[in-house]
């Protein structure tokens, strides 16, 4: 089961209550945690040690396979959006986006991955064991 | 200098994979993250059905042109798909070193007019320009936002689309 079968068994209520409501216009404190700024670092990072656009684009791949347990298009796709909403998507689905993207990063550091290969498996760690808190990536 | 055939077809692959694997199509092969390195790097010269495709879509194997017209042609195509954030995608377009990139180091022009092919970049162009003026106070984003709007004057009115 990925993401999508357990978005779909919600009550719509719960659906509707869990969507990202309109941006605050007042002022964002950019060093606050979130989704955003974790993917950011994690990128950061990933450029620092040497990483290509293969590996960022790979490991924004793996964020959504082993996150959320679905192809990304199939992901877009079932929730109704197009590239670059990314924003739009549910909240829950953003925040396991979030806590992988955060665990990659750590994993990179720890294991001191250095070029494509070492940071693509050491992400792939990192993601592999935050996936495993989310319902809808059990058996 | 020009780009070894090693790494056109490196590149050719990797885009190539990624294209696939967010699709959830076929690839013929594990995917190269989870493989140990040695057997990854082996891939683009081993794997049967990334050869028949390459060679159904873009011809002679043996030709250096068709190599480096799969690489634009598919890193184009994976970065539009590619579902990153809109901004660095932006910022991939506006600079040759926002992200190394041998493809968009070497063949800038040829890699732009790729992307710029697919209808759905300009909606992808337009939120990621939205995104890097949400934070005003990054210097880097608006330095990235000004390259891109001088490099891209003629679509520059998505500024105020």
């Amino acid at each position: 089961m990925g993401f999508l079968e357990y978005w779909r068994n919600q009550e719509m209520d719960e659906q509707g209550s869990l969507l990202p409501t309109e941006e605050s216009s007042t002022i964002i404190d950019h060093t606050e945690p979130s989704r955003k700024l974790s993917y950011g670092q994690l990128h950061d990072e990933v450029k620092e040690r040497g990483g290509t656009r293969r590996t960022h684009a790979s490991l924004n791949n793996m964020a959504n396979e082993q996150m959320l347990g679905e192809a990304t298009s199939d992901l877009y796709q079932g929730m109704n959006l197009r590239q670059g909403d990314r924003g739009q998507l549910p909240t829950e689905a953003k925040e396991a986006l979030m806590t992988g993207d955060i665990a990659a990063r750590h994993q990179i550091v720890t294991d001191d991955a250095q070029g494509h290969y070492p940071i693509v498996q050491s992400a792939r760690k990192g993601y592999r064991k935050a996936s495993r808190l989310f319902p809808w990536n059990g058996e | 200098m020009m780009l070894k055939l090693k790494q056109l077809r490196e590149e050719t692959y990797a885009a190539w994979e990624l294209l696939g694997s967010s699709k959830g199509t076929y690839l013929g092969a594990p995917e190269t993250v989870g493989l140990p390195p040695h057997q990854a790097e082996r891939l683009p010269w081993t794997n049967n059905t990334f050869k028949d495709d390459i060679r159904r879509q873009f011809g002679d194997l043996r030709c250096r042109d068709t190599w480096e017209r799969a690489a634009i042609q598919l890193t184009a195509h994976q970065m539009v798909q590619s579902y990153m954030e809109p901004y660095e995608i932006v910022g991939y377009m506006a600079s040759a070193t926002y992200m190394r990139c041998y493809i968009r180091a070497h063949y800038g022009d040829r890699l732009i007019d790729a992307m710029l092919a697919f209808p759905e970049v300009l909606g992808i162009i337009k939120r990621g320009l939205e995104q890097l003026y949400e934070e005003p106070q990054n210097p880097e984003n608006v330095a990235m936002v000004r390259s891109f709007l001088q490099r891209f004057s003629g679509i520059a009115n998505l500024e105020s689309g």
